[in-house]
C-alpha cells in the first residue's frame, strides 16, 4: 500500500515538473498503441513485454499508466500494482509490486513472496503502425526479492530456503512490435517478439538462479494479437522459462487474452493463463501432473 | 436464340469480373459516391477539429476536397488519376507533427465510421495512407 502510494507520487511529482518545464502530457497516439501492461509493470501484453512504451504520448509528447492485476490458478494466486511514465516515446519507467500467495510452501510466517520490480525502456527506433521495420527497444528489468530474513528459516530469506542463489537480479530484454494495418481479413494485426536474459525463477518470485543453473539464461518470447477493430484485440503470448531449480520445476508460460480499448483513458484485460506444472517438493500435497491454469484480469488508467 | 444471347451476357459479365481490380477496396468504400461523402464528413472534422484545425484556416477547401477524392479513388483501385501536388511538396513546411498526424487519422476514421465504412475496408485504406506519414511529418 506505502508502495502504491510512493508511487503515485513519484509519478505526480515527475508530472508537475513536466508542466513546470511547459511540456504537456498528451494522448496523441492512435488507440491501442499504448498497449497494456505486464505484470512486470512494463507496456505489453499481459505476461510478454512488447517494444511499445506506456501511455499515448508521442514524440512530442509525455504520458504514463497505473495498472492493476490479479491472476488465480489452482494453487497460486499473484497480484500486480504498477505505474509508469513515458517520455517523448523514447524512455519509459517503471515500477511495480508482485505479490504471489504463498500459502502452498508452507512456510510460517510467510504468506506472500513479494517482489519490487524497476523497469527502463528505450525505442531504439521505429514505429509500430508508422515504419516498415517494427518498433524496437531495448530494456532492463531489476527485481528483487523483499521477503527478507524469516525467523523461521533461520535467517535465511524465502527465495533462497527455496534454492535460489540470489535475492535480486536484472533481465535484459530486446522487444520488436509491429502493427500490420489491414493485414489478413482486412484486420490490423500485432506481432510482438522478445528476447531475454535472464536468471529469475518464476519471474523473480522465486529468486534468481539455482542449483542446476546459477547464470543467465537466454529466452524466447512472443505475442500476435489481432484488432476486432479498435477497440478490441484478442491474440496469444507465449513466455519461455529457465530451468534453474530442481527443487522447483518451471514451464514456460502461455496465455490467450482479449484486450478492450473503450477509450485512451482505460484498458481492460482478460487472459486465460497457464503456468505449467509448478510442482515442488515443498508441497507435498501438490498434484505434480497439473497445470496451473486461471483466469487474469487486468485494468490500465492511462494519463 | 435467347439461351445463346443469355450464355453471352454470362460470358461478358465474366470477363468483366476477370478485369475487374484485384482489390474491391473502392467499392467498399461505396464507388465515387461513398468517397465523397467520406471526404466531405472528413473536411468538417479537420476544420472543426481543435488539435489542427489551425493548419487549415488558409487551406483552399474546394481544391482540398477534389484532391482528397482523386487521391481516395485512385489509392482504393477506383481507377481516378491524382492531379495534386505531391505530398511532400503540399505538407512542406507546415512543421506537422506525429501528434497533428494521428489526429488527423483519428477524424478519418472517424468519417468513416460515420459513413458505415466496414473495419476491413477502413483498415485496407489505411494501410494506403498511413506510409505517407514519410512525406508529411516532420
Ligand atoms: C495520410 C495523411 C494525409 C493525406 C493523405 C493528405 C492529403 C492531402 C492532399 C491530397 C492535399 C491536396 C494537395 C494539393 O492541393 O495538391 C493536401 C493538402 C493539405 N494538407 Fe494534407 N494530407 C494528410 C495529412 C495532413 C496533415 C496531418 C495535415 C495537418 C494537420 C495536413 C494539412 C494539409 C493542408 C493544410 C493542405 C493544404 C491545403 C491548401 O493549401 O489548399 N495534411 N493533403
Amino acid at each position: 500500500m506505502i508502495f502504491r502510494i510512493l508511487s503515485l507520487l513519484v509519478i505526480a511529482a515527475f508530472s508537475s515538473q513536466c508542466f513546470a518545464e511547459g511540456l504537456a502530457t498528451g494522448k496523441g497516439r492512435i488507440l491501442a498503441t499504448g498497449a497494456v501492461t505486464t505484470i512486470d509493470g512494463t507496456a505489453g501484453g499481459g505476461i510478454v513485454p512488447m517494444a511499445i512504451l506506456a501511455g499515448y504520448g508521442t514524440a512530442e509528447q509525455h504520458g504514463g499508466v497505473v495498472s492493476g492485476s490479479r491472476l488465480n490458478t489452482e494453487d497460486f494466486a499473484l497480484n500486480s500494482f504498477s505505474a509508469a511514465w513515458s517520455w517523448h516515446n523514447r524512455v519509459e519507467v517503471s515500477v511495480a509490486r508482485q505479490s504471489l500467495d504463498a500459502g502452498i510452501f508452507n512456510i510460517p510466517e510467510v504468506e506472500e513472496l513479494r517482489t519490487n520490480n524497476y523497469g527502463i525502456k528505450a525505442r531504439l527506433f521505429g514505429d509500430v503502425l508508422y515504419t516498415k521495420m517494427p518498433q524496437v527497444s531495448v530494456g532492463v528489468m531489476y527485481r528483487e526479492s523483499i521477503n527478507r530474513n524469516i525467523s523461521a528459516l533461520s535467517g535465511a530469506t524465502v527465495p533462497e530456503a527455496l534454492g535460489a542463489k540470489s535475492n535480486y537480479g536484472a533481465d535484459f530484454y530486446l522487444a520488436a512490435t509491429k502493427v500490420f494495418l489491414g493485414g489478413p481479413l482486412g484486420r490490423n494485426w500485432l506481432v510482438n517478439g522478445v528476447v531475454r536474459s535472464t536468471r529469475a525463477n518464476q519471474g523473480g518470485l522465486v529468486g534468481f538462479g539455482g542449483d542446476l543453473e546459477s547464470g543467465r539464461s537466454t529466452v524466447a518470447e512472443a505475442s500476435v494479437g489481432v484488432f476486432l477493430n479498435k477497440h478490441w484485440l484478442i491474440g496469444g503470448e507465449y513466455r519461455q522459462q529457465p530451468e534453474n531449480l530442481t527443487f522447483l520445476h518451471q514451464d514456460d508460460w502461455r496465455d490467450v487474452f482479449v484486450a478492450w480499448f473503450p477509450n485512451k483513458q482505460w484498458s481492460v484485460t482478460a487472459a486465460w493463463v497457464d503456468l505449467g506444472q509448478i510442482s515442488t517438493d515443498a508441497v507435498p500435497y501438490a498434484n505434480d501432473d497439473r497445470d496451473q491454469t486461471g483466469v487474469y484480469m487486468s485494468l490500465t488508467g492511462a494519463f | 436464340m435467347k439461351q445463346i444471347v443469355l450464355v453471352a451476357l454470362f460470358a461478358v459479365m465474366m470477363s468483366g469480373c476477370q478485369t475487374r481490380p484485384q482489390d474491391d477496396l473502392f467499392e467498399s468504400l461505396g464507388g465515387m459516391t461513398g468517397i465523397e461523402n467520406i471526404v466531405d464528413d472528413f473536411l468538417v472534422r479537420l476544420g472543426s477539429d481543435p488539435r489542427i484545425s489551425n493548419h487549415f484556416v488558409d487551406a483552399d477547401p474546394q481544391r482540398l476536397r477534389e484532391k482528397l477524392v482523386e487521391q481516395f479513388c485512385a489509392e482504393s483501385g477506383g481507377g481516378c488519376e491524382y492531379t495534386g501536388d505531391s505530398m511532400k511538396d503540399s505538407h512542406a513546411g507546415m512543421g506537422i507533427t506525429r501528434t497533428d498526424f494521428n489526429a488527423l487519422v483519428e477524424d478519418l476514421v472517424a468519417a468513416m465510421e460515420a459513413q458505415n465504412v466496414s473495419v476491413s475496408a477502413q483498415n485496407r485504406l489505411l494501410k494506403k495512407l498511413a506510409p505517407m506519414n514519410r512525406d508529411i511529418v516532420e
